[in-house]
């Protein structure tokens, strides 16, 4: 997959940026202020809002793109803080996006999965219980869950050890580096662990300082 | 969702009602993941409510007889209690006092709920699904007040009834045939379509405030009970306002 800003600006900050990406293995955002990678992340799945120049994604623009299939199905997008709908216990947020995917999914046979998935992210939670139950980097490792239920195109991680302690971290690099030769990753990261021998492409985004403007 | 929070007040509001408006258009494809939302939202302003819906309903019916008889049967008019009860509880007093009900209870929870989501970019998470937030959070929360709101505005006139029939036993020796036949008598259908009609409208009208509101919060949790404060008394405003407009039509086309 490619995607192209060709002379975006944004409301989140973007001026003018262009920057060609190609998601065909593992791609490294490193950026030091953390802003414009995440701007870059947004905008791709349309949680900002483009004042002017085009985003495409292989040749087509990215209105288009997402119009011929549902965007989570392109895009697997696990923000910074795993974010969970607080009011939906964590198996209804687990099946939210599968239901907005398959009316007529079958739960049972989703549960195999999802134990599996948790067994190999760790993870040991009562999930019929809220996500006030459990702690940040548990919920953070469960969003990961979440995303591969889906099996997304792409997997974009925002600061993947944002919240994560140090064994929570080993775990999440571990699979993440088994999950490399299944997903094309962009990552945004200052994380060594992700760059030289991880990521196939770096793109050090302090040569685009001048390409965002804190809105 | 970012452009209705760049746009002013009025041009931002509008914007929301119209883009709810285009969700309706879409219910059917995003009614198995809404269907939930919406059960839940009737549950808690509907079936919730009840218990305080029946203590001001069985209070208002019952202090309304009691008024009424007392001021008419001065004037040896006792027997025109019921209009006094038919015109003040199912024509005004059910729509309002529910209205309030639920704007105090549902209206403050709907608005800091969502003012909270925005703050926890659980709004930001449902968009990256591709899930609209205002098919998904809004327009479900809107049918779930209005449906909830029909239903306590009806059961609000049968409690009053029945208290005004209590009161009028209890002082009165009047029984439940003789007090039903006298109410029936000058009960009409524009009375019921009048408090049907303020009862959909109330239930659009806070539903769509509410939501409003708590989809305006920006990223500081400092926003949230603001944005509450303004939500609660816009819906209290615009409610007497379309109560006072929709008295007045029926009372031009009577």
């Amino acid at each position: 997959m490619k995607i192209e800003f060709i002379n975006v600006s944004s409301k989140e900050g973007l001026r003018n940026l262009t920057l060609e990406l190609k998601l065909n293995k593992v791609v490294l955002l490193r950026d030091p202020s953390e802003n414009l990678s995440r701007a870059i992340l947004n905008a791709i799945v349309g949680l900002d809002e483009i004042w002017g120049g085009e985003i495409r994604i292989d040749d087509t623009g990215i209105n288009d793109f997402l119009q011929k299939e549902p965007q989570i199905r392109s895009f697997g997008y696990i923000f910074d803080e795993g974010i969970m709908l607080s009011n939906l216990s964590l198996m209804e947020n687990l099946m939210l996006p599968l239901r907005w995917l398959n009316p007529f999914l079958n739960e049972n046979e989703t549960r195999e999965l999802i134990d599996s998935l948790m067994r190999t992210f760790g993870l040991d939670l009562d999930i019929s219980q809220r996500p006030v139950c459990y702690h940040a980097g548990e919920l953070k490792m469960l969003s990961f869950v979440r995303t591969l239920l889906i099996a997304p195109k792409v997997l974009m991680i925002d600061d993947p050890y944002y919240m994560l302690n140090k064994p929570e971290r080993e775990n999440l690099f571990r699979n993440l580096r088994a999950l490399t030769s299944s997903y094309p990753m962009l990552i945004a990261s200052l994380d060594d662990d992700f760059g030289d021998g991880f990521a196939d492409q770096i793109i050090d985004l302090s040569d685009f300082r001048d390409r965002f403007q804190r809105p | 969702m970012t452009t209705i929070r760049e746009k002013k007040s009025a041009q931002g509001f509008f914007l929301f009602c119209a883009l709810t408006l285009q969700e309706v258009f879409r219910i059917r494809s995003n009614r198995h993941v809404s269907s939930m939302v919406i059960l839940r939202q009737i549950l808690f302003t509907g079936y919730e409510a009840l218990p305080l819906i029946s203590f001001l309903a069985l209070a208002i019916g019952g202090l309304v007889i009691l008024q009424g008889t007392n001021l008419l049967a001065g004037f040896g008019q006792g027997i025109w209690v019921h209009i006094v009860l038919v015109t003040v509880v199912v024509n005004e007093l059910s729509g309002i006092l529910t209205a309030l009900v639920v704007v105090a209870r549902s209206g403050t929870a709907i608005s800091t709920e969502l003012g909270n989501m925005r703050v926890r970019r659980e709004i930001d998470l449902i968009e990256s699904f591709g899930i609209s937030p205002i098919g998904y959070l809004v327009l479900s929360r809107v049918i779930g007040v209005v449906v909830a709101m029909v239903i306590l505005v009806l059961y609000f006139n049968f409690v009053a009834v029945l208290g005004g029939w209590l009161f009028s036993r209890i002082f009165n020796q009047l029984e439940f045939q003789a007090f039903m036949s006298d109410f029936l008598s000058v009960l009409k259908l524009s009375h019921v379509l009048s408090s049907l009609l303020k009862s959909i409208s109330f239930g659009v009208i806070i539903s769509i405030l509410s939501t409003y509101h708590g989809m305006r919060v920006g990223h500081a949790s400092t926003e949230v009970p603001q944005r509450t404060i303004r939500a609660v008394v816009s819906s209290i405003f615009v409610v007497i306002l379309v109560d006072m407009l929709i008295t007045w039509l029926f009372w031009i086309f009577r």
